[in-house]
């Protein structure tokens, strides 16, 4: 089982790198026909009886891995996650047709050493960065680059000069983490928490009883339902989510120098945490023996300690309902979105509502109001309903249209073409300062610091992120 | 095109200046810059840069750490092109290979294994067992890859050599990543051999899974692949190594953790006790559910391997169904897994859930998803009696719609059900009835033209129906005028009145005015049985009305020997073939449960609580545009 070549390319299927890992990989130009004959739904192509084509497209790049048939599937997948990672980490996201020009050189040496005998091999960002220097078109990008990275630069490269300073070096680590550099130093100890969670929710469409129930119930201005959130003037009956769930991570930032050794304690309230996964780093038995502990010797710079699921948690800041049917010709539609009264929180940012209609039936949309924000179709079959900036708290907007129908369409058995509406739409938006699970950090404590100054008090706190990503609700 | 070449010559020129110019350079700044520029013009198809081998192995002497990997890359990929060039080169990679840094004697060592070239090949054995032992576990991982990479090019040389021995005691070394390098090593060797075999026993499995906490990610689906050569002796031994073994379904690599899934897979079959199987099984459910929020394409490879670990153990994530519930915008590979695995896991205790969710997706705006999801709901009614009712309900519903897909999907499995279930539901014949317009699909006519001609004596004017399709009769595709000529004999047996006439007139037609022999045959067939049998019309209702053998979803399962070898290649794409690797690449060494007195046999397995739900078809095969959840 192996790799047989590295490739990326523009979203055109132009190559921009290869690098071949066997004797002779299919070429790029093989790749782009076999792509160009599959279905979207091909995420692994068959190039021939025993090869195959993993790809994934990223920041406008398409990264292309061929392998051998008997490659386990999930590792050329999460090798490119892992390559994107490493070279996001030396050039800064997002990745672009010049980053990868430009740094040629460089990504054919982190290759050369991510991959060895066809197969995945050092593919940590801490651990690359001491065996391939961070230099070539680095300059141009060093004034974003956190200062922490500058001056892991500066030893790097001094170092790679020559031959004589890293003799002494062991290139594998000895000790039992080797997901550390070895040395690190820092002028400005640091330590950052950051925990985000995406929140997943699909409500359904009310029915009929409680439509009848809001119709009885809605005044002229139409207030949102009880929730924890919030205590409304007119009550009104909302549909129950089916599904809604979080999936967070726990990310680190660690800018300290020597050996630190950290506890982090988190707490989850009374939920379950499902399939939590850890980074390396993390040791196992103690979030066995105490759930939520997390101890450990992070890597230097940025990781994600840890992941997990919640399902059943609370809908979020936002909530948004679709009405059909409505005004004297019955072909009106209503989206409403509103901000719950939060417990914590001032503002959502870049507040985003998508109204998905078919694109096949539906040729524009007529007559739209928006109470604020702006609304426009923005592809065939969605429109994009926006609120820029900051979106206060207990606040709501309504938008209101029309479907046209396309007039090609054959009409139905009773003559008539049946009125369009939208079918869905999604809320996505980011909520800093809030978790919608309720997750939250306990305690950080730096448990013994080797090479660290004693009167360092290197955290500076913890930041949560709740970003509203598929909120969907349908009509 | 003259412009060109020159130009590109004249790149190679300028190149070939900036490194061999007297000029000062210091810290070679200047030949790095113009090594740099060659290895990003250095690609297969371009091989304007091999005029510059003899420059470029002048520079492989400078102290340098990065100009030689930039040289060294440049000589992998030009080095089959130039042989005799490459060979000059050995003498400086044989010397680096005693450097005092270990970073360049790792380097050198590596460079010199991928170079296919016998002069390289056989000037690296001597040197090779002398590295596998280097105080530096960087440069013994390294060799004991490179070890591999020269058995691949010149097995019998290896095998001679004792080299393979030497690997073999990687396998005790103090660095868990030599460890893994090494047992990585002879996995790809034993894997392409055809005389070796790995096989580990229960101390070194014991010891390689003490370890893999203190591996990277890599290593530990290394070693996890290794760990499928041990076999088991003792039941509570399997046992012992899968608990230990089940922390690492924690980890944040879906690639670990499909690996692990799949060594503990393995070994449930030499575990004796259910209750311990069920407990280790029913951990593998959480981390399923995390590799959902993972990026699209692994979410797809974890889904279908969680629909293949359903198969055996459905009740791992029984009580999650709507984990599995689609978004609109899940691309259409993501959904129709989904779905697949919705209906696996339907039973009395959901299906209303069920129902709700797929009458939602019948209404999409994708049209081959909605499809799939009426086929779905037609399946259930033939999967779970108790919910058949519920279904057809649904079913109604939706041809309520008239939207003709949906009505002609719903038509095909209505079929189906009046098959699993007859003289029950035929009251809703007239409903289908009243939408023969919306049907311009062959499959859907022919099911709806078989309903007319089973149920010929119900439907009141089902003459007048069958004319009216028969009308276009010489139009219609293969399946459907093998459909009509069917239930034109069947309406002419059960109304003889009223089939008289149709019967003839199609009967000509199949016999005299067709160019399909299958068409032909089956008209003649009917001509002679209805003319030889005319004093008997009970025998000719026997043979054309004849019982059908009952359908089931249960038909479809796979059996259990391939359930068991697809289990034991979980994570590769078995699963998304749902066929064993072997079969599907050639070169493959297909897998299977070795013999231990530990070993359970299959059939009694196959009783076993875990096996009790099988539904799988040979139709969900294609995920790619096929015809998914159809009969």
């Amino acid at each position: 089982m192996s790799i047989l070549a590295v490739y990326i390319t523009d979203i055109n299927g132009q190559q921009l790198f290869e690098y071949p890992v066997s004797d002779s990989p299919p070429t790029n130009k093989i790749l782009q026909v076999a792509l160009r004959d599959a279905s979207p739904e091909d995420v692994i192509l068959r190039l021939s009886s025993d090869e195959l084509l993993f790809h994934r497209k990223q920041d406008a790049l398409d990264f292309l891995i061929p392998c051998t048939a008997a490659m386990p599937a999930l590792v050329p997948l999460e090798f490119i996650s892992h390559l994107i990672k490493v070279l996001h980490d030396y050039f800064q996201p997002p990745l672009s047709r010049q980053k990868i020009e430009k740094n040629y050189s460089t990504i054919m040496m982190l290759l050369n050493e991510m991959i060895e005998d066809g197969y995945p091999f050092v593919t940590e960002e801490n651990a690359l960065r001491d065996l391939v220097p961070f230099a070539g078109g680095l300059s141009k990008f060093l004034p974003t680059l956190p200062k922490g990275a500058a001056n892991s630069l500066k030893s790097l490269t001094s170092s790679s000069s020559s031959s004589k300073s890293f003799s002494s070096d062991s290139s594998l680590p000895r000790s039992n983490v080797p997901w550390r550099r070895s040395n690190v130093k820092h002028n400005n100890n640091e330590l950052y928490v950051d925990i985000q969670e995406t929140l997943s929710v699909i409500i359904p469409a009310l029915s009929p009883t409680q439509q009848l129930l809001n119709s009885i119930n809605s005044g002229p201005n139409p207030a949102p339902s009880a929730s924890a959130f919030y205590t409304p003037a007119v009550p009104q009956v909302l549909a129950e989510p089916i599904v809604a769930i979080a999936h967070g991570s726990v990310l680190a930032t660690t800018k300290l120098s020597g050996v630190p050794d950290i506890q982090l304690i988190l707490s989850f309230g009374n939920r379950l945490l499902e399939g939590p996964a850890f980074h390396p780093c993390v040791r196992l038995a103690r979030w066995r023996e105490r759930p939520g502990t997390l101890s450990f010797i992070p890597p230097d710079g940025k990781c994600c300690l840890l992941q997990y699921t919640i399902s059943g948690v609370e809908s979020g800041p936002i909530g948004g309902d679709l009405k059909t049917g409505l005004g004297p010709m019955k072909d009106e539609f209503e989206v409403r979105v509103w901000s719950r009264v939060p417990r914590n929180v001032k503002f959502v940012e870049n507040l985003r509502v998508e109204v998905v209609f078919d694109g096949e039936r539906v040729q524009n949309v007529k007559g739209t109001r928006a109470s604020s924000g702006e609304f426009n179709i923005e592809k065939k079959g969605v429109g994009v309903w926006r609120f820029p900036g900051k979106t206060p708290m207990g606040w709501n907007a309504s938008l209101r249209g029309t479907m046209v129908v396309n007039e090609d369409l054959e009409a139905g058995p009773d003559g008539t073409v049946a009125q369009e509406f939208p079918k869905y739409i999604r809320i996505s938006y980011d909520c800093q300062g809030m978790l919608v699970s309720g997750a939250k950090v306990e305690s950080l404590r730096i448990v013994s610091g080797k090479g660290l100054d004693d009167r360092a008090k290197p955290y500076k706190g913890v930041k949560y992120l709740t970003q509203g990503k598929d909120i969907v609700i349908r009509g | 095109m003259s412009d060109a070449k020159f130009f590109a010559k004249g790149k190679a020129a300028e190149l070939r200046l900036e490194l061999t110019s007297d000029k000062k350079d210091k810290n070679y700044t200047r030949r790095k810059t113009a090594l740099k520029r060659i290895v990003a013009n250095m690609t297969m198809n371009n091989n304007e840069m091999i005029q510059l081998f003899p420059d470029v192995l002048d520079c492989i002497k400078l102290d340098s750490l990065e100009i030689k990997k930039m040289c060294f890359l440049y000589l992998i990929n030009y080095c089959r092109l130039k042989p005799d060039l490459a060979n000059k080169a050995l003498p400086v990679l044989l010397d680096d290979l005693r450097d005092r840094s270990p970073l360049i004697r790792a380097l050198s060592l590596r460079t010199v294994s991928c170079i296919p070239l016998p002069a390289f090949n056989e000037a690296l054995v001597d040197p090779l067992s002398r590295l596998l032992r280097d105080p530096d576990p960087y440069v013994r991982k390294t060799a004991a890859f490179g070890v591999a990479k020269l058995w691949a090019s010149d097995a019998s040389m290896v095998e001679k050599s004792g080299l393979i021995e030497g690997v073999n005691q990687l396998l005790v070394d103090s660095n868990p990543t030599v460890v893994s390098a090494g047992l990585a090593a002879l996995t790809d060797i034993t894997d392409k051999s055809e005389g070796m075999k790995l096989a580990i026993g229960y101390q070194d499995a014991s010891k390689l899974v003490q370890i893999l906490g203190d591996c990277n990610e890599w290593s530990q689906t290394y070693i996890l692949s290794a760990l499928m050569a041990y076999t088991p002796q003792d039941p509570a031994e399997a046992l012992l190594m899968a608990e230990r073994l089940s922390p690492r379904l924690q980890h944040s690599n879906a690639s670990v953790v499909l690996g692990t899934i799949r060594v503990i897979l393995y070994l449930t079959h030499y575990i004796s006790d259910d209750s311990a199987i069920q407990g280790l099984v029913k951990r593998f459910g959480p981390p399923l559910v995390t590799l959902l929020s993972k990026p699209h394409e692994i979410q797809y490879v974890a889904l279908r391997n969680c629909f293949l670990i359903l198969q055996q153990y459905p009740q791992i994530l029984q009580n999650d169904i709507k984990v599995f519930f689609c978004k609109y915008n899940d691309p259409i590979y993501i959904k129709v897994t989904k779905l697949e695995i919705i209906f696996l896991l339907a039973s009395e205790d959901n299906i209303k859930e069920i129902l709700r969710e797929l009458r939602e997706y019948a209404s999409e705006i994708d049209v081959q998803f909605v499809r799939k999801a009426v086929r779905a709901i037609g399946k259930l009614a033939i999967k779970i009696d108790t919910a058949a009712r519920d279904c057809i309900d649904t079913l109604l519903d939706l041809v309520a719609t008239r939207v003709s897909y949906i009505v002609q999907e719903a038509t095909v499995v209505i079929k189906n059900i009046f098959r699993k279930y007859p003289n029950k539901y035929e009251s809703i014949i007239s409903v289908l009835c009243k939408n023969l317009d919306s049907l311009d699909e062959p499959e859907a006519k022919a099911a709806m033209v078989w309903i007319i001609g089973q149920y010929a004596d119900r439907i009141e004017n089902s003459d007048e129906l069958l004319d009216e399709f028969l009308f276009t009769f010489k139009e219609e595709t293969i399946e459907v005028q093998l459909a009509l000529l069917t239930a034109t004999v069947k309406l002419f047996i059960q109304r003889p009145a009223k089939g008289q006439e149709l019967v003839l007139q199609v009967l000509k037609w199949s016999t005299e005015e067709t160019d399909n022999p299958d068409l032909r045959d089956r008209g003649y067939m009917y001509w002679r049985l209805l003319s030889s049998s005319s004093g008997n019309a009970d025998i000719t209702r026997q043979v054309v009305m004849s019982e059908k053998p009952a359908i089931s979803v249960e038909s479809d399962k796979l059996d259990v020997r391939t359930i068991e070898e697809l289990s034991l290649n979980i994570g590769s794409l078995s699963a998304i073939y749902l066929k064993p690797v072997s079969q599907i690449f050639k070169g493959t060494k297909a897998r299977h449960l070795e013999q231990s007195p530990a070993l359970r046999r299959s059939d009694s397995n196959f009783e076993s609580p875990g096996f009790y739900q099988n539904y799988t078809a040979a139709n969900y095969f294609s995920t790619t545009g096929g015809d998914l959840l159809s009969d």
